[in-house]
């Protein structure tokens, strides 16, 4: 070991890396991060593709032409819930109609209205670790940072780096992470905050306020981050506080866990 | 006299008794290195706040060449690094930025005293200028690379710096040769 250090060419480029690790932490770059860490993401992109296209692609076959057994069960199942949201989707156009004769309905449309782009995740972090993914979506397809990752049943988190081809997405669950919420039925703001566990707690909310376990919160849309209305989670404990604000936490509707496919909030 | 690329493979050389300059490759010590950078350290700090004019002599480079040629490559690239990091700390740079281009400079004198006689006075000068040179290209791509502001100017303080740092590296460290071994006659090195 000692010999195949001293080999000078072992030397120089040990050098040369401790010089331009050195450079790394010192500068940031536009979004504020170390360029280490920038290069360190880029690196491992590939490696993470190259994994998940392996593994994916592995999956998909077995799945298609493999394990059918369940295919005519799921196919029974998507029609029934197809036939359910086209009754869902009249219903929609109707209260659309509805609302379109009220007063200030641009300004509630535009709350409401934002596109999406889908994305695999092709790399997740240990739980123990830190609460990050990688989706294979990056500032090419529109990503920028703090776009908001979401899944049909409810937040994911919002992305903090970005290189052409993925983007590194920071979950809701991540200490410190945070999300404006309000509650669905009497319409109370606070902000949800992610510990680095599974759970969130629901903060700033007055002790004197009701907030029950099994109500549903919601986002505010007052982060800027996050779009009015997607759904965050269900109440599973409510305290009175020492203080004057409760003690509110949260269970996720996602399973953080189980993530396999995300939307990217392109336009809010 | 002027200098002959060869090397200490050359049999004609051998024959001259050229091998025995592979002696020098053990002259530096350690506690030399230390004084070096402690001296050069001083120097700079007062030339980096009292006479700016003077930051054209590139002390260091010039150090790290003498190092570099006396001993070998990993040595070289070593005190390459340590140079180079405290002029980063004396100039208030990014550390590391000085000290990456000395390291390969330091590395690559080393080679070179293994390819180039180097006891004559304008070889001396000649491979000082290249290896300035060099370091000025190694930084100017460590810039752009990290995306940081490169002045208008930069090339032609790098030719000047070259030149500047090229005649007194040439002439200093045949003085400290000198100096350091009153005995040696080097125009009779190869008789």
């Amino acid at each position: 070991m000692t010999d195949f250090v001293r080999r000078p060419i072992v030397a120089l480029l040990l050098l040369v890396a401790l010089n331009i690790a050195l450079l790394s932490v010192q500068i940031r770059n536009e979004s504020g991060r170390t360029l280490l860490r920038s290069w360190s993401l880029s690196v491992f992109t590939p490696v993470a593709w190259g994994v998940n296209s392996l593994t994916g692609g592995l999956a998909r076959a077995l799945a298609r032409y493999v394990f059918l057994y369940r295919a005519a069960e799921e196919r029974t199942q998507l029609l029934a819930e197809n036939g359910r949201l086209r009754l869902e989707v009249t219903k929609l156009r109707n209260v659309e109609q509805l609302l379109a004769r009220v007063p200030d309905y641009e300004l509630v449309r535009q709350q409401y209205d934002f596109s999406t782009r889908p994305a695999a995740v092709i790399w997740k972090s240990p739980p123990f670790y830190s609460q990050r993914l990688l989706i294979n979506a990056g500032t090419r397809q529109g990503v920028k940072v703090d776009s908001a990752v979401i899944v049909p049943r409810g937040i994911v988190g919002r992305v903090i780096a970005t290189t052409p081809f993925t983007s590194e997405v920071e979950l809701i669950t991540n200490g410190g992470a945070g999300a404006g919420a309000l509650l669905a039925d009497s319409r109370l703001e606070g902000i949800v905050r992610g510990d680095g566990s599974q759970i969130l707690s629901w903060n700033y909310i007055p002790s004197y306020e009701k907030a029950e376990v099994g109500q549903s919160i919601y986002t505010s849309g007052t982060d800027r981050i996050y779009p009015k209305g997607i759904p965050i989670g269900r109440i599973i404990s409510s305290t009175k506080g020492k203080k004057i604000h409760r003690e509110i936490r949260v269970k996720p509707n996602v399973d953080f866990l189980r993530l396999e496919e995300v939307l990217i909030v392109t336009r809010n | 006299m002027a200098s002959r690329v060869c090397t200490f493979n050359d049999p004609v050389l051998i024959a001259q008794g050229f091998h025995r300059m592979r002696k020098l490759n053990v002259v530096v010590h350690k506690w030399e290195v230390g004084l070096l950078l402690l001296v050069s350290s001083g120097l700079q700090t007062l030339c980096a706040h009292y006479f700016r004019v003077a930051l054209y002599l590139d002390l260091s480079l010039i150090l790290v060449l003498y190092v570099g040629w006396y001993s070998g490559p990993a040595a070289g690239a070593a005190s390459g690094t340590a140079f180079g990091l405290v002029q980063d700390a004396i100039y208030r740079t990014f550390l590391g930025l000085n000290g990456l281009s000395k390291t390969i400079a330091g590395f690559a004198a080393s080679l070179l005293s293994k390819v180039f006689r180097l006891d004559d006075l304008f070889s001396r000068i000649a491979v000082i200028m290249v290896v300035s040179a060099l370091d000025s290209a190694v930084l100017y791509l460590m810039l752009l690379l990290l995306e940081q502001d490169i002045g208008q100017r930069f090339w032609l303080d790098a030719l000047i710096k070259a030149l500047v740092t090229g005649v007194a590296g040439g002439i200093g460290s045949r003085f400290y040769d000198h100096f350091k071994f009153p005995k040696k006659d080097f125009r009779r090195v190869g008789a």
